[in-house]
């Protein structure tokens, strides 16, 4: 079973997605904050990353950063979600090192879906 | 006694001494032998006459001895004597200040000589003693000298007294007082003389310093011509020799006294003369005085006489000395001195006035009138030159006695006036009569002699000629510098009065040129003067329009000033805009998910079974939570539009997938509505914003699905390629549009009213939106046709490309970013 981490502090978005993921098989782990993040990123080595970029303390770009930093051979997918959709956001977030982005709010019955299309992966 | 007797002899002779000394020894011998037969006794009487004996020669050798004695102190008196004599004589003979010797006769050597001769002569003692006097005799003197000395000895004169040369040893001649006498030996005969020298070398020096300076006196005299005079008044008068050359007569010929002296003076002088000298006399200083003398010859020089009355200090009769000097050269060549004064003054008065005067007749007056008072010409003539003819312009002097008929012309090269003109140089004729230069009569027949012709020169132009004759014949060339000089100013006056005269010619066209440009002038000043009100007008129109200009640049400033300032607000508020989308996407975004997050995931039973009338209420919160979500969308899309926030996200997509997306979107509710939605699919790449074409696409498909109650809508899509446009057509058989409608349709917040609208949810918002992405995202252009109660058609005509850069980096994934965004 792949796991899967999810990166996000509000409760209530961290209940959808991790009922999404869980619907596609996927084992849900998941941090409340970015730092907490990119330690369970380096030291679990999910199958891919779900990054909320409005966190507490470091945000989702530069969780991304530090992530995209720690890696040495392979790279997690990680795909950001945000309702931030300011001018030069987008910009930022892929600076950053995601592969993806997606507007909150998200249909839950697609979002799997859409994150296996940005990343390549096929479900 | 015996010493009495014998100075009671004291200049007796050595006999009677003698014959007394026997004649006493006898009568001793005898009555001494008398005595002792009487009085000695016989014994004794050998002995008595050995005494008597001895006696006697004690007696004797007393005598003796006192005789010697006397006679030794007599002598040694008289040597003493003699010695003292031979001091004194030596002394005098050695220091006598004369040279004194004595001379043999017979070797004619000398045997005495003292030291002063010595020195006169300049020999030693030792050498005079084996000297000749003959060898140091200068043999000038030697015959005179002979011949006084054989007189001598022959007694012819008892002395000789000579001035004679010697010869020094040192070779210096030294002039002597020779006196020369005879000293007889006891014999009386001539054996020695006595000459006595006396050194007179500095005396005849003297005496030969005084003739020369006699002579130089005499000579100095005559070189002065000054001349000495005594006059005593016992009517004594003599002369110094230069004084007689003075007065032209010799010593040896002139009686001089003072009536003759007289006689040599200047009758008009002699008054003056004869007055002078008595102030001289009594005493008074009256000075020099300056007289004529006339010489036998009948010249005239001219005397200045200089005198004093001399007083002799011992009171005794005064004498009047004096000076006479021949001042006649002096006196000729004061006169000359003043005539060149004369002539400077004339020059330098006609120069003056010359310069001051331009008038060629003033000039001419002037010039004959200057010439008139130094030369004293019998006749003057000026001509001016007229090309080659000269034209007689003045003659004079006023009132000669003289008759001329001077022909008026004379032409250049004729006479001396005219050579003059021809050659530019002075022509002097000592005599007209003879000269063959002199061709014409004129000058002959009023009697003139001597002439003289002087060209007017100026800088090798010849003005003129000024011409003078004298009929005692002057001789004018002796003045000649003067009068070069004097017709050489001339000359410049004519040429300055010519000078002018051309300049007051010109002077005269000048003023009539400068009459006319002063009227030209006036008029232009008239002209000027308007122009100055002109421009005094227009110079204050602009200064006006310049002030004002000024005021509005100031107010310009003022308001520029505000305008940064409201920039600054405007900036601030945008500031704030972005800031409050921000945090409203994001604020109202969040609990919305949660809503429809949770109604799908229940709706859908992934957290367990739901019944139907769960599934209503979940659906109508999900409906609800789309439905807001959507208004939240549109606020903030137009929140950003106004913001200015909108940027076009160009991507390159297929147009018939976005149109394939867009019915499949409403596939649902038109089946339900029992509605017919047919899309028109177009197969074109087009490079825009493909979000925001789908979303005005389907808020109009939205809207005519909304306002449709039967019937069906229709998407018909159409390009353009020459244009690069798309035509969208919304075409819906809905309740239309009322025609005052439609104004406010693309307005904000404009909802129109209609039996729909109330059971139609519509946030006012959609085609305002859709309005303003087509035009400032899109670029493209929407309108309406439409009709109440037949239906709408909106017309959306898209560029096929837009400018503006893909937001996007390019990514080794899938770059799009899916929306997951439901639109309501």
């Amino acid at each position: 079973m792949k796991t899967v981490l999810v990166v996000e502090d509000n409760k209530d978005n961290l209940q959808i997605i991790t009922y999404a993921l869980r619907r596609s098989g996927y084992e849900v782990i998941a941090a409340g904050s970015g730092e907490e993040g990119v330690k369970l990123a380096i030291s679990k080595r999910p199958f891919f990353v779900v990054m909320d970029i409005d966190l507490p303390g470091i945000d989702g770009v530069e969780a991304t950063r530090q992530i995209r930093a720690s890696e040495i051979d392979g790279s997690i997918p990680i795909v950001a979600i945000t309702s931030y959709a300011m001018l030069g956001d987008r910009e930022r977030i892929m600076a950053a090192g995601c592969n993806g982005y997606f507007e909150k709010p998200f249909d839950p019955l697609t979002i799997v879906a859409q994150i296996h299309k940005v990343i390549g992966l096929l479900p | 006694m015996k010493r009495d007797r014998s100075a009671a002899l004291p200049s007796c002779s050595p006999l009677r001494i003698v014959l007394a000394y026997m004649i006493l020894g006898a009568l001793w011998i005898i009555f001494s032998d008398v005595l002792m037969g009487n009085l000695v006794p016989d014994q004794f009487l050998e002995s008595a006459s050995i005494a008597k004996g001895w006696i006697f020669i004690a007696v004797t050798a007393l005598l003796l001895h006192l005789f010697i004695r006397r006679r030794l102190v007599v002598m040694a008196q008289t040597t003493a004597e003699a010695r003292e004599n031979e001091a004194l004589f030596r002394s005098l003979f050695e220091q006598a200040a004369v040279g004194v010797a004595q001379v043999d006769i017979a070797t004619g050597l000398f045997v005495r000589i003292n030291r002063r001769y010595c020195d006169i002569v300049g020999y030693s003692p030792y050498e005079m003693e084996s000297l000749d006097i003959r060898t140091i005799t200068h043999p000038d003197d030697l015959a005179e000298d002979k011949e006084n000395m054989r007189r001598l000895a022959a007694g012819e004169i008892r002395e000789f007294s000579v001035e004679k040369r010697y010869l020094r040893k040192d070779g210096e001649v030294v002039w002597v007082i020779l006196t020369v006498s005879l000293l007889y030996d006891s014999a009386g005969r001539p054996a020695w003389y006595i000459a006595v020298v006396e050194n007179i070398t500095e005396r005849k020096r003297a005496e030969d310093a005084l003739r020369k300076s006699e002579t130089n006196f005499r000579q100095a005299q005559e070189i002065a011509r000054l001349g000495s005079w005594i006059y005593e008044f016992s009517d004594q008068v003599s002369w110094s020799d230069e004084t007689y050359r003075i007065y032209g007569v010799s010593r040896e010929t002139f009686n001089l006294n003072v009536e003759s002296f007289i006689s040599l003076i200047h009758p008009e002088d002699r008054p003056a003369m004869q007055a002078w000298i008595k102030g001289c006399a009594a005493g008074e200083k009256p000075g020099e005085l300056e007289f004529r003398a006339i010489w036998p010859d009948g010249a005239i020089r001219y005397i200045s006489g200089r005198g004093e009355l001399i007083q002799e200090p011992e009171g005794q009769l005064a004498h009047m000395a004096g000076t006479a000097m021949d001042i006649t050269e002096r006196k000729l060549a004061e006169e000359k001195t003043r005539q060149a004064m004369r002539e400077m003054t004339v020059l330098n008065s006609l120069a003056r006035q010359l310069a001051a005067d331009i008038s060629q007749d003033r000039i001419l007056d002037a010039s004959l009138a200057g010439i008139t008072e130094i030369i004293h010409p019998d006749m003057v003539f000026i001509f001016i030159r007229n090309g080659e003819e000269l034209e007689l312009l003045r003659s004079g002097p006023g009132g000669s006695p003289l008759q001329h008929d001077i022909m008026p012309l004379h032409h250049v090269g004729d006479c001396l006036c005219g050579l003059a003109a021809s050659s530019g140089e002075p022509v002097y004729s000592a005599n007209i009569l003879t000269d063959p230069l002199c061709t014409r009569d004129e000058c002959k027949k009023a009697g003139v002699r001597s002439f003289a012709a002087l060209p007017l020169l100026v800088e090798n132009q010849v003005l003129g000629v000024i011409g003078m004759a004298s009929k005692t014949g002057v001789d004018f060339e002796r003045q000649g510098s003067f009068l070069e000089a004097y017709s050489g100013e001339i000359a410049l006056g004519l040429k300055n009065a010519l000078l002018v005269k051309e300049v007051m010619n010109h002077a005269v066209e000048l003023e009539k040129e400068v009459t006319e440009r002063k009227k030209a002038e006036e008029e232009l000043r008239g002209y000027r003067d308007q122009l100055e009100v002109l421009v005094e007008e227009r110079t204050r129109e602009l200064e006006e329009a310049k002030q004002a200009l000024m005021n509005i640049v100031e107010d310009l400033n003022l308001k520029t000033e505000e305008l940064a300032v409201v920039n600054e607000r405007l900036k601030e508020v945008d500031r704030l805009k972005s800031l409050f989308i921000a945090s409203m996407s994001h604020e109202l975004r969040t609990p919305l998910n949660s809503v429809i997050g949770f109604s799908s995931i229940l709706l859908n039973e992934w957290i367990g079974p739901v019944n139907d009338e769960q599934k209503q209420s979940l659906t109508s919160i999900q409906r609800s939570g789309k439905h807001l979500l959507s208004l939240v969308n549109d606020v903030i899309d137009v929140s950003k539009i106004e913001a200015g926030m909108i940027e076009v996200d160009r991507g390159d997509f297929d147009l018939a997938e976005l149109l394939e997306e867009l019915e499949q979107t409403f596939a649902r509710e038109v089946q339900d509505r029992q509605l017919v939605l047919t899309v028109q699919k177009l197969h074109l790449v087009m490079s825009t914003d493909r979000r925001r074409l789908l979303q005005c696409l389907l808020n109009l498909v939205s809207n005519a699905v909304k306002f449709t109650e039967q019937g069906g809508v229709k998407v018909a899509v159409s390009h353009d390629a020459e244009h690069g446009e798309v035509t969208f057509s919304v075409t819906d058989t809905g309740i239309g549009i009322r025609i005052e409608d439609q104004a406010q349709l693309f307005e904000a917040f404009s909802r129109i009213r209609s039996h729909i609208s109330s059971k139609v949810l519509g946030t006012g918002l959609g085609l305002y939106l859709s309005k303003k992405i087509i035009i400032e995202i899109l670029h493209g252009t929407i309108s309406v046709i439409s009709e109440a109660g037949s239906g709408s058609t909106f017309t959306m005509i898209i560029p096929c490309r837009v400018e503006g850069e893909s937001k996007y980096r390019s990514q080794p994934h899938e770059n799009s970013a899916g929306s997951g965004r439901q639109q309501g």
